[in-house]
């Protein structure tokens, strides 16, 4: 059981492909993630607004614009063609009674291209798989995201290709019990069809996934629709809620999910989202499954670049036959020194119902570097 | 008794046509703008210190100016800022603003909502400009808030643009201030 705690932690946190957004920034005016990203819904290649308010806001120390460009000033972006891209690595830390392991490694090392004609924007990326030793396909070549994306009026976005799914918070952390449980976790990237409308105060999206195309046999993929709305309030707040229906060769699922992103006073943060989940797998088709999963992160930024965390993480698992229960309060520290890089240092205690006394102690240090 | 009758004229004379002062002081206030940024959604929120100046009032009629000091406000980014003082307010040039009232009706008892035309002089054009006010007394102080939507080519203000970002032409002030007044 612990060793299985192990491998799914590892392979949430070391494969996981974050586009790192920064949904925090709500909070200063930047309610919908296209100010920054080329994507609706955030992560990824950055607009030149993107790459201006990545060394005036969110950094310690500023810059000089040039070393704000791609790969610190050696491409210049164009209107036509925009450069990015991520390295990656990770120190981790996992510990319980019968398990203590450290290990360091690259987990993620790529450059992401967009090119831009007429209305439609082509964004790809290319690299290799990173993670520990062991990882599978490490080492082969990788592409997490490749997509047209059209905007047929300046405030409507289709977007078709491999990418992730809009659903609920755009939280880049996937390791979240509200992503990884859910199919959104690590390397979740799908072939989906999107619309996206934006609105003075919201936007929808309205998505189809075809699943992993590249992997048919991935059982865990699943063929949906889905849903997502978020609402804009006082300059600085969203709430949204998004639906999902899906059906996979394991399962059928319906998913539901709330969130909301809220300041409290100039350096208080509240991010916080809910998920629902209820399936009925092949193997059982009568019996439903229901997963329900939480998030909630209050954090402080005591100086521009740098925001301490606090979180709570629940996830319960209950159908007729079996029931668990896991908590994880952490505790988390992200800091921008400079535009394009950052580190985050986060600790988390897991503790299931089935394993009281002998809980999870999870650790990692990621250092990111934005091309 | 002639002088007591003396003193009671006088008196009534003087409360009669009695003048009330508002003072306002910058740091009892603040004015704060809104707008949006196109295509992108962005809100953008600038604050500064409050008005000073006076208004005065005779025969429930506002009249006076106010003033703003324009290189108070901040937007929380300094780039930002700077764009908006020197490339579009150019407050080295203009470095207020003032807002004048003429014989503006209050409202009985000098509590609730007023709509009022104004003349707001900005970025070296004046232009007269309607708006709504809330007026809550208590004692010796009233607490003022006023709205006014202006459009940024009516002042000559050419429309911010960033990087793709495109500022809205049309741009919400609002002032609060906590007035003192004087007989």
């Amino acid at each position: 059981m612990k060793l299985l705690a192990l491998t799914i932690f590892l392979s949430t946190i070391l494969y996981s492909t974050p586009g790192f957004s920064f949904v925090q920034n709500v909070t200063h005016g930047y309610p919908s993630c296209i100010a920054c990203h080329v994507s609706p819904n955030g992560g990824g290649l950055l607009t030149d607004y993107g790459r201006s308010l990545s060394n005036e806001l969110m950094s310690t120390w500023g810059v000089s614009d040039n070393f704000a460009q791609p790969f610190f000033g050696g491409i210049k972006n164009r209107e036509t063609v925009k450069w990015g891209g991520d390295i990656r690595t990770a120190q981790t830390y996992f510990k319980n009674k019968n398990i203590n392991e450290g290990q360091f490694f690259p987990m993620q090392q790529n450059i992401e291209a967009g090119i831009k004609v007429d209305d439609i924007m082509f964004v790809g990326t290319l690299g290799l798989q990173q993670g520990p030793e062991r990882a599978p396909r490490r080492g082969q070549f990788l592409s997490e995201r490749h997509y047209a994306l059209w905007s047929p009026t300046p405030t409507s976005r289709v977007r078709v290709g491999k990418f992730r799914q809009t659903f609920g918070i755009n939280t880049p952390n996937h390791t979240r019990l509200i992503k990884s449980l859910f199919g959104f976790g690590a390397l979740s990237e799908t072939y989906n069809l999107e619309f996206t409308q934006f609105f003075e105060s919201y936007e929808i999206t309205l998505g189809s996934s075809l699943g992993r195309l590249d992997l048919p046999q991935e059982p865990a993929s699943d063929k949906n629709l889905s849903g997502h709305f978020t609402y804009y309030f006082n300059g600085n707040s969203r709430i949204g809620g998004s639906l999902l229906m899906g059906e996979s060769s394991q399962k059928r699922r319906f998913l539901s999910s709330v969130n909301a992103v809220v300041p409290f006073g100039e350096d208080w943060i509240l991010m916080s989202e809910i998920d629902f989940e209820q399936s009925f797998f092949n193997v059982n088709p009568q019996e439903a499954v229901d997963t329900i999963a939480s998030f909630i992160r209050f954090g402080n930024k005591p100086f521009k670049g740098f925001m301490w965390y606090l979180l709570f993480e629940h996830a319960s698992v209950e159908s007729e036959s079996a029931y668990s229960l896991t908590q994880q309060p952490g505790i988390g520290v992200q800091w921008f020194p400079i535009p394009h890089f950052n580190i985050q240092i986060e600790y988390l205690r897991q503790v299931n119902n089935t394993l009281y006394s002998n809980p999870n102690e999870i650790g990692y240090v990621i250092f990111h570097t934005y091309l | 008794m002639k002088a007591l009758l003396i003193f009671l004229f006088l008196t009534n004379v003087n409360n009669t046509f009695a003048a009330t002062n508002y003072i306002f002081s910058p740091e009892k206030g603040s004015v704060e703008f809104k707008t949006k940024g196109w295509p992108n959604l962005i809100t953008i929120k600038g604050q500064g210190q409050g008005v000073t100046g006076e208004l005065k009032e005779d025969d429930k009629k506002l009249s006076g100016k106010l003033l703003f000091q324009l290189d108070t406000l901040n937007t929380g980014i300094d780039l930002r800022d700077d764009h908006m003082k020197n490339k579009y307010l150019e407050v080295k040039k203009y470095p207020e603003a003032s807002l004048t009232l003429t014989d503006v009706s209050l409202p009985k008892e000098n509590d609730g909502e007023i709509n009022f035309k104004a003349e707001l002089s900005l970025h070296g054009t004046t232009k007269t400009v309607t708006g709504v006010a809330q007026l809550e007394s208590e004692n010796d102080t009233v607490k003022m808030t006023a709205e006014i939507p202006i459009n940024l080519s009516d002042f000559k203000i050419e429309t911010p643009s960033y990087k793709g970002i495109t500022i809205a032409e049309k741009v919400n002030i609002t002032f609060e201030s906590s007035v003192i007044k004087q007989l």
